[in-house]
């Protein structure tokens, strides 16, 4: 047990060390900069004269490097998991409800027409007084009919629309960023669409950062597991799956995932807690990652570097606008601006998708990303690795740029593996003397069956079981999948015009096994024949059906079973829209000063936060009242 | 503070019992302790070393553990290369019973006895002090027993898992494991029964609990069957090729083999002999007691579950798959350690059988227990008083790999005459000739040695076998390859000159200025 303490202590001892460069960020604009290039041509060059001069040593060598950063890799990520079992969540502290901050939600979304009433609905379940919170639905000018449901639905008080205005590059993070000028909270949080966060995690971050702050822990971002829901089906108390009328499932699920949501317990309750045990940059999730918006700006882009949105720059941009995995990137920056990531104890249900082909996308994109955060860090190593610390720079770069390359190099050694079984080539033999050939022999079957042996350790504790079947018998077709994505991440970056850049993850999609969806054809076609042979035939210039509303409206009318959902959802927007008259000009009022009182809370935040920097001696337990006293002051001076 | 003493003192009797069977001479007596030092030594010194040389008849993880220390000559000639594992093995079995009473009869003195049954068993000792496989079998069973035990208490699934690594790796020791893992399989699907856990309904629990039980196990069996894929070109080399058990005693004849009564009558005597009649029924009525309290619980089949090699090997004899000798019925001895197996579910049965002796704090109960628990381990012991009494020969394994080691006197002259007196390449097929090839082992040619192996057949004077020297069996009858392939032939008499001759070897040395 002492051993695995080691990597702990070398890592904080050198966390607390001063570092020896300040941190530039750099935006993903260029994928590879010219030395970059140059660097690249040299390496290939000297691959290629090897090859000419002794093709079979050149070989032996990219095989040795190769198994080498295998390992490594393999190495890095075991370590991550069996550490991950001493990671201890942040301790929190009790806030009072008069002194909860305000707090700035964000809601990106596009081409979500449909999942407004999901996004209000989660967060009317979210346990925080509404006064002190800003949705806000970041919405782009361009997607008319996500910003037209938006309107058009009767949205609580503290939601706010925001509409991006239509620029180049398109995406998530040049729209928070937009949105971030907007954020009116002392501390912001990004959800999706789809996501479902846990009533009282607002209350959690605030709780674990005041801790952190009263401990004078740099403590920059929380982040919050995320949980596919749909990782397996919803099931009655016979164990049978519930569907809905049309006949899909409640929580559609499928083998995809089933692999996605074991994925994300292995990536959020392992990986990333060993990366926080260790003191190690965390690459953010894309969504649930909780931040004070003086962090944002402290970590924010110098604002020549950004595109112009709406006729101005972006003054506060936290997120990289060209980089697809924006919050991976962001949260290097956040540890290489010297603040630590914790995970929170809480979680965030979300939706996984269901086809291969959408997974291939989203990892496709993950991935791109992921060699795009590499590719900004790998533009200045040295000076990276002494402004990040280079045990940082060094686990930052394989979490990221590492998982890539291993996906990426995984077919090469099917290939080869399969290869040698079907011809037992000897220049295959050629390429594996003694240990290297044993190596690749461990490497092969002990890297997957820890790999393996990860997952289904992941899926018992979460007592998934119902996808052990799946993990175990078809972790072969998912390893292909992931290297595809890999491969397709590549060539998306080598061929930007391939591809739109964004490959946009969909929402909210119903689902049938493929036997079920021909069945339930088959039903409806036949019920659609039998009502159309019971039907009178419309007189001329009669409408063939009545509207919804009148069916609804008519005195004593039973609507039909495919209609009372759209009646029950018209009775509650008639509620919620009386009940949005009925609030006076005078709330409006209240949420004026209580939005006045925001500013001097943030305000008092900054000034107290620069005063514990300058000053040591006033670090100490935290007077808020005092701060707002302060921060009031400097607002009205 | 149970742990640490007996840790002490079964490390204690483990090197106690190794320095004592050392200068009694009878560590390496069995032939197969010294076949599985040869196989561990190929793997990194030879002529063609490396894991190549694994593979064939034999189960490799021994190999493998023996190959980190069998480098170096001293450990691997006194077979201390092997020996330190099966003595590692035997502490992890002795701490592992006393867990596994422990943890199903949360009774201490019961604990102390399971372990006491194996640790002073004077044949236990015995292989624990020899490179055999065996001792390291015990262990994995009794740790997978353990575990599995643990999984049934706590529910915890880090417990099943490492059940099922461990089988994983037990079926690439020995044979017998197999149907031990198959046997705990069954456990596993009985503890989701008790437990109630579904398996094609609700949330799958008793299907993922046997479905990872049986990934890992099968794991084991199917990398074996891949590597002699690979190897040999065969998955089932080991079941049917050459060397095989069924191949070795196809030709010897066995009372036993197609006769049930015969086969059961042997391995019980074996396990008289090996184990002692006294705690054998001690074990018996221990299992009947459990058998009758438990209802059959999961604990009491986990516990049965250790027999099942015990019963894989006694229709080995009737299916003439597996030999055994002994005096009672065939009037002499052979591979007796067989039955040394049965100690684990002998062990673990009459810990529980004194687990059930009353505790009720009161000195007469108290008294009774520690008399009782006294009277097993003096039972247990008894066989190592004897041993030491009468110079090792009660040690009945001992006696026979003595016996054996006396048997192979020839051989080892034989193979005393090629160190020191010849050099270079050593032609000999390794099967039936280890002594001769034990202390030569880097310089041998052999039938694992692939294609230079076939080409020395053919040409022994070819430069690309190289040979030196060549060896062969001339006994009458005799399969030997070299023999068959290379006596009375041109090329033999052409290019070599015989050196030595014994009544049933012959050693050939190249002539000197031969091309």
């Amino acid at each position: 047990m002492t051993l695995l303490r080691l990597p702990t202590i070398a890592l904080r001892h050198v966390r607390r060390q001063p570092r020896a460069a300040v941190y530039v960020r750099e935006t993903a604009h260029t994928t590879v900069t010219g030395p970059q290039k140059v660097a690249g041509a040299v390496v290939l060059l000297a691959i290629t004269i090897g090859l000419l001069v002794d093709a079979l040593v050149t070989l032996r060598t990219l095989v040795a490097l190769g198994l080498a950063f295998g390992a490594a890799y393999l190495a890095f990520r075991t370590l991550l998991v069996v550490v991950a079992g001493r990671y201890r969540f942040p301790a929190r502290v009790t806030v009072p409800d008069e002194e909860l901050p305000r707090y700035t939600t964000l809601h990106p979304m596009y081409g979500e027409a449909n999942m407004i009433p999901v996004v209000v609905e989660a967060m009317e379940r979210v346990d925080y007084p509404r006064d002190r919170l800003q949705c806000l639905l970041v919405l782009e000018e361009r997607d008319r009919a996500t910003v037209e449901a938006a309107r058009s639905y009767p949205l609580p008080d503290y939601f706010e629309i925001v509409e991006v205005p239509t620029a180049l590059p398109y995406g998530k993070p040049k729209a928070c960023d937009y949105a971030l000028e907007r954020a009116t909270g002392e501390f912001v949080v990004i959800y999706d669409a789809e996501d479902h966060p846990e009533p009282k995690q607002l209350r959690k971050a605030v709780e674990t950062f005041r801790a952190a702050e009263l401990r004078d822990d740099p403590l920059g971002c929380l982040q919050a597991r995320l949980v596919f829901v749909n990782q397996s089906p919803l099931t009655g108390p016979l164990g049978e799956v519930i569907r809905d009328s049309d006949g899909y499932d409640v929580r559609p699920s499928t083998w995809c995932s089933r692999f996605l949501g074991n994925e994300y317990t292995v990536h959020f309750e392992l990986v990333l807690a060993g990366l926080s045990h260790l003191g190690l940059p965390v690459p953010l999730g894309g969504t649930s990652n909780h931040f004070p918006m003086s962090v944002l700006e402290d970590a924010a882009f110098d604002p020549e570097l950004m595109p112009e949105v709406g006729g101005h720059r972006l003054t506060t941009a936290a997120w990289d606008p060209w980089n697809v995995t924006e919050d991976a990137e962001l949260g290097g920056a956040i540890a290489a601006n010297g603040w630590t990531t914790a995970l929170l104890d809480s979680w965030t249900d979300e939706e996984a998708v269901l086809t291969p082909r959408a997974a291939l996308n989203q990892r496709s994109r993950w991935l791109k990303g992921f060699t795009q955060s590499s590719l900004v860090l790998l533009r200045h190593p040295w000076h990276n690795a002494q402004a990040m610390g280079p045990l940082r720079f060094g686990g930052f770069l394989m979490q990221v740029g590492g998982t890539v390359a291993s996906l990426f190099l995984a077919p090469l050694t099917w290939a080869l593996t399969i290869a040698y079984v079907l011809t037992r080539s000897q220049h295959i033999r050629d390429l594996f003397p003694g240990p290297l050939l044993y190596a690749a022999v461990l490497m092969f079957v002990g890297g997957n069956l820890l790999l393996v042996s990860i997952s289904i350790a992941a899926a018992l504790r979460r007592r998934e079981f119902g996808s052990i079947r799946y993990l175990m018998t078809l972790f072969i077709p998912w390893g292909f999948l992931l290297s595809a994505a890999s491969w397709t991440a590549t060539l998306e970056l080598v061929f930007p015009d391939w591809r739109p850049m964004w490959n946009k993850t969909a929402h909210g999609v119903r689902y049938a096994s493929r036997r079920r969806r021909w069945w339930l054809a088959v039903t409806r076609w036949l019920r659609d024949r039998d009502e159309r042979a019971q039907e009178p035939r419309p007189q001329p210039g009669q409408p063939a059906l009545a509207p919804v509303s009148a069916l609804a409206a008519a005195p004593g009318a039973v609507p039909a079973e495919d209609d009372w959902r759209v009646a029950a959802r018209e009775r509650a927007e008639a509620a919620r829209r009386a009940a949005r008259e009925r609030r006076t000009a005078d709330s409006r009022q209240r949420n004026q000063a209580v939005a006045l009182r925001r500013v001097a809370a943030r305000e008092a935040y900054r000034v107290r936060r620069e005063a514990a920097r300058t000053t040591p001696s006033l670090r100490g337990p935290t007077d808020f009242g005092a701060g707002v006293e302060r921060g009031l002051a400097s607002v009205s001076g | 503070m149970d742990v640490g003493a007996l840790l002490a003192l079964a490390l204690l009797a483990s090197v106690a019992a190794y320095l004592w069977f050392r200068d009694l001479g009878t560590i390496l007596g069995y032939k197969d302790a010294l076949s599985h030092l040869l196989i561990g030594r190929r793997v990194v010194v030879g002529q063609h070393p490396g894991f190549g040389q694994l593979g064939g008849i034999w189960l490799p993880l021994p190999h493998l553990l023996i190959s980190t220390l069998a480098w170096n000559g001293d450990l691997y000639t006194s077979g201390l290369a092997g020996s330190v594992f099966s003595m590692l093995a035997y502490v992890a079995t002795v701490l592992g019973l006393y867990g596994a009473v422990r943890v199903a009869t949360r009774d201490r003195l019961a604990g102390w006895v399971a372990a006491a049954v194996y640790g002073l068993n004077p044949n236990a000792l015995y292989l624990q002090s020899t490179p055999m496989g065996e001792t390291l079998m015990y262990a994995g069973i009794v740790t997978a027993v353990l575990m599995m035990l643990l999984w049934y208490r706590t529910g915890l699934h880090r417990y099943l898992m490492l059940a099922a690594v461990c089988c994983m790796l037990l079926v690439l020791v020995r044979y017998e494991a197999w149907v031990f893992s198959l046997a705990l399989l069954l456990v596993v699907v009985h503890v989701c029964f008790v437990k109630g856990h579904p398996f094609f309904s609700g949330d799958f629990s008793g299907q993922a609990y046997v479905l990872v039980f049986t990934g890992y196990a099968a794991l084991g069996v199917l990398l074996w069957l891949i590597w002699d894929l690979v190897i040999f070109g065969d998955p089932l080399a080991w079941l049917t090729g050459q060397y095989t058990s069924i191949d070795q005693t196809r030709d010897l004849e066995l009372s036993q083999v197609a006769d049930l009564r015969v086969s059961l009558q042997t391995y019980a005597f074996a396990i008289r002999d090996t184990i002692g009649l006294p705690l054998a029924l001690c074990g018996a009525a221990g299992m009947v007691a459990m058998a009758w309290r438990e209802r059959l619980s999961p604990v009491f089949t986990t516990f049965l579950a250790t027999a099942a090699a015990g019963a894989f090997i006694t229709y080995g004899l009737y299916s003439g798959a597996q030999p055994m000798r002994v005096t009672e019925i065939d009037g002499d001895l052979y591979n007796l350690r067989m039955a040394v197996v049965m100690l684990l579910p002998i062990a673990l049965f009459t810990g529980y059988a004194v687990s059930l002796v009353p505790r009720t704090g009161r000195v007469l109960s108290s008294a009774l227990r520690i008399a009782g628990a006294a009277v097993l381990v003096v039972l247990a012991g008894a066989g190592l008083a004897s041993a030491s009494a009468s110079d090792g020969r009660s040690v009945i394994t001992s006696l026979e790999a003595s016996q054996a080691y006396a048997a192979y006197q020839q051989e080892r002259r034989v193979g005393d005459f090629v160190e020191d007196h010849t050099t270079g390449r050593v032609l000999i097929e390794s099967f039936a000739n280890e002594w001769v090839v034990f202390p030569n082992q880097e310089r041998v040619i052999y039938e694992g040695s692939d294609q230079t192996w076939k080409i020395a057949l053919k040409d022994p004077a070819d430069p690309r076998a190289d040979i030196d020297v060549i060896v062969m069996r001339t006994t009458e009858g005799n399969t030997d390859a070299v023999e068959k392939n290379l006596n009375h032939r041109p090329v033999l008499t052409t290019h070599f000159r015989r050196v030595l001759k014994t009544d049933d070897f012959e050693v050939w040395q190249r002539k000197d200025g031969a091309p």
